[in-house]
């Protein structure tokens, strides 16, 4: 999702403060980042607002990006370290796993016309990766989805890399038990089945 | 001795030893794991997209255009936002209220007192309808693709609209503008309005 094609056009009038190139940016990169937001946070106004400071910082320090590597990768670093900060700000052992019960959110509930099976699959999936806690939804997203390495995963959380395997291992464990029906399931996913 | 879900997915990731490798080759219940494992992550990845429920870009935009610090965030920048709004279109509602001066064209004044006629029922109107809405946004709820495309939709217009009457500046001799602005701002209020009010009876069928 972050891996668009950098326009130098667009990112130099940006640099000099040209708006309309300012949106540019910001529309392409929206959907990414608040989408990393949502995965990686439980509740979706945080989503909006890493997405809102995400988009302050890369703009307000457009100057300071040297092209090394893509933008987008720039910009999904900074707005994995808005989400973790928030996540870290709360603490690690705080155990924020979600009980069964919990109901489909709009995003899922408003998904267009999936067959049956790999719709009812995929709010499985959906529902069963909400329940984990923060930390354990954040290493699974960045490490399964965003490609980091567990060093650079232990680096953003500020841990070690043992720490991230670990984490991995434990969400696996616990994503398995809730797919593989060894738990309570949520009544949205009971209700989609007896239907 | 099974290897553990740490071991499993180091080979997963092209990380494991050989052994694992080894186990996993020779086990169906560890070769399974291994590709349920491979499975979950790739399903991960084909989940989709989520686009932000309300355009986040005029309050961005206003926050970059003044330099104003760092904010704590969309609800934070919303406020100042909605409390600038208030504020250009208190001082336009001040400055159309004052009375003519003695050297004012009679004509001018008459002008002002009869947009202060046309703006006062729809700026009243639409307060009403934004204490609608937000008392429908308090309550959490399941709605359609369709309804969730029409609810954006509107609000992106909104946000437009917004967008220009805070660029109106408050000597701008703009009326019809104005009017034109403050009436497709109602009628896209009324519409969210009834757009949530069906979402809710909908949701107690």
């Amino acid at each position: 999702m972050f891996d668009v094609p950098d326009d130098p056009l667009v990112i130099a009038r940006a640099r000099k403060g040209d708006l309309a190139a300012m949106e540019t940016l910001y529309r392409t990169y929206e959907e990414p980042v608040y989408t990393l937001g949502r995965r990686l946070l439980r509740r979706p106004e945080e989503a909006e607002e890493v997405l809102q400071e995400t988009f302050l910082e890369v703009l307000k320090s457009l100057r300071g990006f040297r092209g090394d590597g893509p933008l987008g990768f720039w910009i999904r670093k900074i707005a994995v370290n808005k989400a973790l900060m928030r996540i870290r700000a709360r603490g690690h052992g705080a155990d924020d796993t979600e009980p069964a019960g919990a109901t489909l959110s709009e995003e899922q509930a408003g998904q267009p016309s999936l067959k049956a099976g790999a719709l009812l699959e995929r709010l499985h999936l959906e529902a069963a990766f909400t329940r984990l806690s923060e930390v354990a939804r954040a290493v699974v997203w960045l490490h399964d989805v965003e490609g980091f390495t567990h060093d650079e995963i232990a680096q953003m959380m500020k841990k070690t890399p043992s720490f991230s395997k670990s984490q991995l291992a434990r969400a696996h464990a616990r994503l398995r038990d809730y797919l593989t029906g060894d738990h309570e399931e949520a009544p949205c996913i009971q209700a989609m089945k007896t239907s | 001795m099974h290897p553990s879900d740490e071991d499993l997915l180091a080979l997963r990731d092209g990380e494991g030893s050989a052994e694992t490798a080894d186990h996993v080759a020779r086990c169906p219940r560890c070769a399974s794991e291994m590709e349920r494992l491979r499975s979950v992550a790739q399903d991960l990845r084909g989940l989709p997209s989520l686009r932000p429920p309300s355009d986040a870009w005029p309050a961005l935009r206003l926050a970059l255009q003044e330099g104003t610090p760092k904010s704590s965030g969309l609800s934070a920048l919303g406020a100042v936002w909605a409390a600038l709004m208030v504020l250009m279109l208190g001082l336009s509602f001040v400055v159309l209220m004052r009375q003519p001066a003695l050297h004012e064209d009679p004509s001018a004044a008459k002008q002002r007192l009869a947009l202060r006629e046309k703006l006062g029922p729809l700026q009243a109107r639409s307060r009403s309808l934004e204490g609608a809405l937000a008392a429908y946004r308090g309550r959490q709820g399941v709605q359609s693709a369709a309804t969730a495309g029409t609810i954006a939709y509107l609000e992106d217009g909104l946000a437009i609209v917004d967008l220009q009457l805070s660029l109106l500046k408050a000597d701008d001799t703009e009326p019809d503008k104005l009017v034109r602005l403050w009436q497709e701002r109602v009628k896209l209020l009324s519409a969210l309005v009834e757009v949530n009010a069906t979402r809710g009876a909908m949701a107690q069928i």
